[in-house]
């Protein structure tokens, strides 16, 4: 189980084979919340790579001191504080980020990614394969998150990643709006799974 | 290693420990951020002033001026040799479609704005967001892609929107539909309000004059005032409104329209409508014209008195079309 061809396998599932976005349909208040840019979606991603790949080890290595009928709490409390450390970092070196994805990032808490991954991997795998599984997972999140991002400003304001392609004026104001959220994810999900049929 | 049992013991031992853990950690972490979090506020601030007032020597106290409950901070400042150069007034309006707008506005010594800068807002992103640069003069953008590759130049759309080099006294700062100067951001009339009323709260703490009119014109929020103003209006407004969009829907529903409801006139007074028909007004303001027509197929009332003249005159095309017709 633990050679190395399976711990990269355990890298990719993450990212293509169970994208939690795509394939698993997690974590969608965020998907839809702070994809309005690229660079937001990408932000907001990363953010939550850092939570999952610092939870997922922690939990991992103090999963066989934690009694089973105390798990879920401990899980979190650990999440949490993780993701107020990143809140505070945020806040004091990237402040112009902080504001933009201000509500979002305490509710990353609350994402069904970095507690499902805590249950379902990480407290039954070794420390090192809960590590590459939260990289995965955390890199795949944000690769969807900055996909959807980049749709949604492309088509709203003409510009990807601030990079101006066609003047703004003849971008479609609804992408850039909650609606355009769930047209553009309605779509990539709808391509990556006419993608992964072929396969 | 086997798992711990689920002993009352164990699990209050475990959590304990993990929150204990949490909790240093979480101290620790706030202990060295709290400098650097406290430095970037400041130096937001401090740029803002940088941004909104000319070169400058040195910058007075602080001073807090309160019209209409509003608390606001005038910063004066001065040249080299000491003389008063203008001040930055940091203002705010609780009006704006996503709650507070925070502005620090700079005005020079004869009260004409220099430049403004956003502090603080939470409107929707791509709408309301764009009064980061709407009420600056236009600039000549970076090209676009398709601009490069294609060559061929894309008309910017010509807009009175600069507050810039105005002078709140003289000018009238507020959105062309209620009667100011300025051209309110496409589809966002409720925060380019909000904006313009935190300017004109900043002017009047700039003159310190609690008397300096300000034309709190926020749909959604507060329009007791403007609809007892409206009142005595209403009555014909409605029938003749009513009447002209019945001739534009259908013949059926004329025998209903004709007959002014007086529950429309009680529902127009309620804040529910003002919030539904704002929504319409910012989802296609593209101009004040369009604006009347959508009002008057829509919604036949008027939203305040300041656009009571434009629809009135729309009517009167109405019925004249409507004359033609017959």
């Amino acid at each position: 189980m633990s050679n190395k061809n399976s711990s990269f396998s355990v890298l990719l599932n993450g990212l293509i084979k169970e994208n939690p976005t795509f394939v698993l349909l997690l974590g969608m208040c965020p998907t839809l919340g702070t994809t309005s840019s690229a660079i937001n979606g990408l932000s907001m991603g990363l953010a939550t790579t850092f939570v999952l790949v610092c939870s997922n080890a922690v939990i991992s290595l103090l999963k066989n001191i934690i009694p089973d009928k105390v798990r879920i709490p401990a899980f979190i409390v650990v999440i949490a504080t993780f993701v107020t450390i990143v809140e505070m970092v945020m806040q004091a070196y990237v402040p112009a980020l902080f504001e933009s994805l201000g509500l979002f990032i305490p509710l990353i808490v609350v994402n069904c990614i970095v507690l499902g991954r805590a249950e379902a991997f990480a407290a039954k795998n070794n420390v090192f394969r809960s590590l590459l599984d939260g990289l995965g997972m955390g890199l795949g999140f944000a690769f969807a998150l900055a996909l959807l991002g980049s749709v949604r400003e492309l088509l709203g304001t003409g510009k990807i990643f601030d990079f101006p392609v066609y003047p703004e004026s003849y971008g479609i104001l609804i992408m850039v709006l909650a609606p355009g959220a769930f047209i553009a994810l309605g779509y990539l999900i709808a391509v990556i799974n006419k993608l992964r049929k072929a396969e | 290693m086997a798992k711990l049992q689920s002993s009352f013991k164990n699990m209050l031992l475990v959590l304990t420990g993990i929150s204990l853990f949490a909790a240093f950690a979480l101290a620790s972490v706030y202990t060295v951020t709290k400098d650097p979090i406290d430095e970037a506020k400041a130096a937001k601030q401090q740029s803002a002033i940088e941004q909104v007032l000319p070169a400058f020597n040195s910058l007075g106290e602080a001073e807090i001026v309160t019209i209409d409950g509003v608390e606001m901070n005038v910063i004066k400042a001065f040249d080299a040799s000491g003389n008063y150069l203008g001040a930055a007034v940091e203002s705010y309006s609780n009006n704006g479609f996503g709650g507070e707008v925070r502005i620090m506005v700079g005005f020079d010594k004869n009260g004409s704005i220099i430049n403004y800068s956003v502090l603080e807002q939470k409107e929707t992103p791509g709408l309301g967001t764009k009064m980061v640069d709407w009420f600056k003069p236009q600039v000549e953008k970076e090209k676009s892609l398709i601009e490069k590759i294609f060559g061929f130049k894309v008309a910017s759309v010509e807009r009175n929107s600069s507050i810039v080099g105005k002078n709140p006294g003289e000018n009238k700062i507020s959105v062309v539909q209620d009667g100011g100067e300025i051209d309110a951001m496409t589809a966002s009339t409720i925060s380019s309000r909000a904006f313009l009323e935190a300017v004109q709260y900043a002017y009047a703490a700039y003159i310190n004059d609690p008397d300096y009119k300000i034309d709190t014109t926020s749909g959604a929020t507060d329009s007791s005032e403007e609809t007892e103003e409206e009142s005595p209006l209403e009555p014909e407004m409605v029938e003749s409104a009513v009447a002209t969009s019945a001739v534009a829907t259908s013949a059926v529903a004329a025998p209903q329209a004709t007959m002014p409801d007086p529950f429309v006139t009680e529902e127009d007074n309620s804040n529910g409508t003002h919030v539904i028909e704002d929504t319409i007004n910012r989802e296609e303001v593209p101009s004040p014209e369009v604006e009347a027509a959508v009002e008057e197929q829509t919604m036949p009332q008027p939203v305040d008195t300041a656009t009571i003249p434009q629809t009135t005159e729309t009517m009167q095309d109405g019925h004249s079309e409507t004359h033609v017709m017959e």
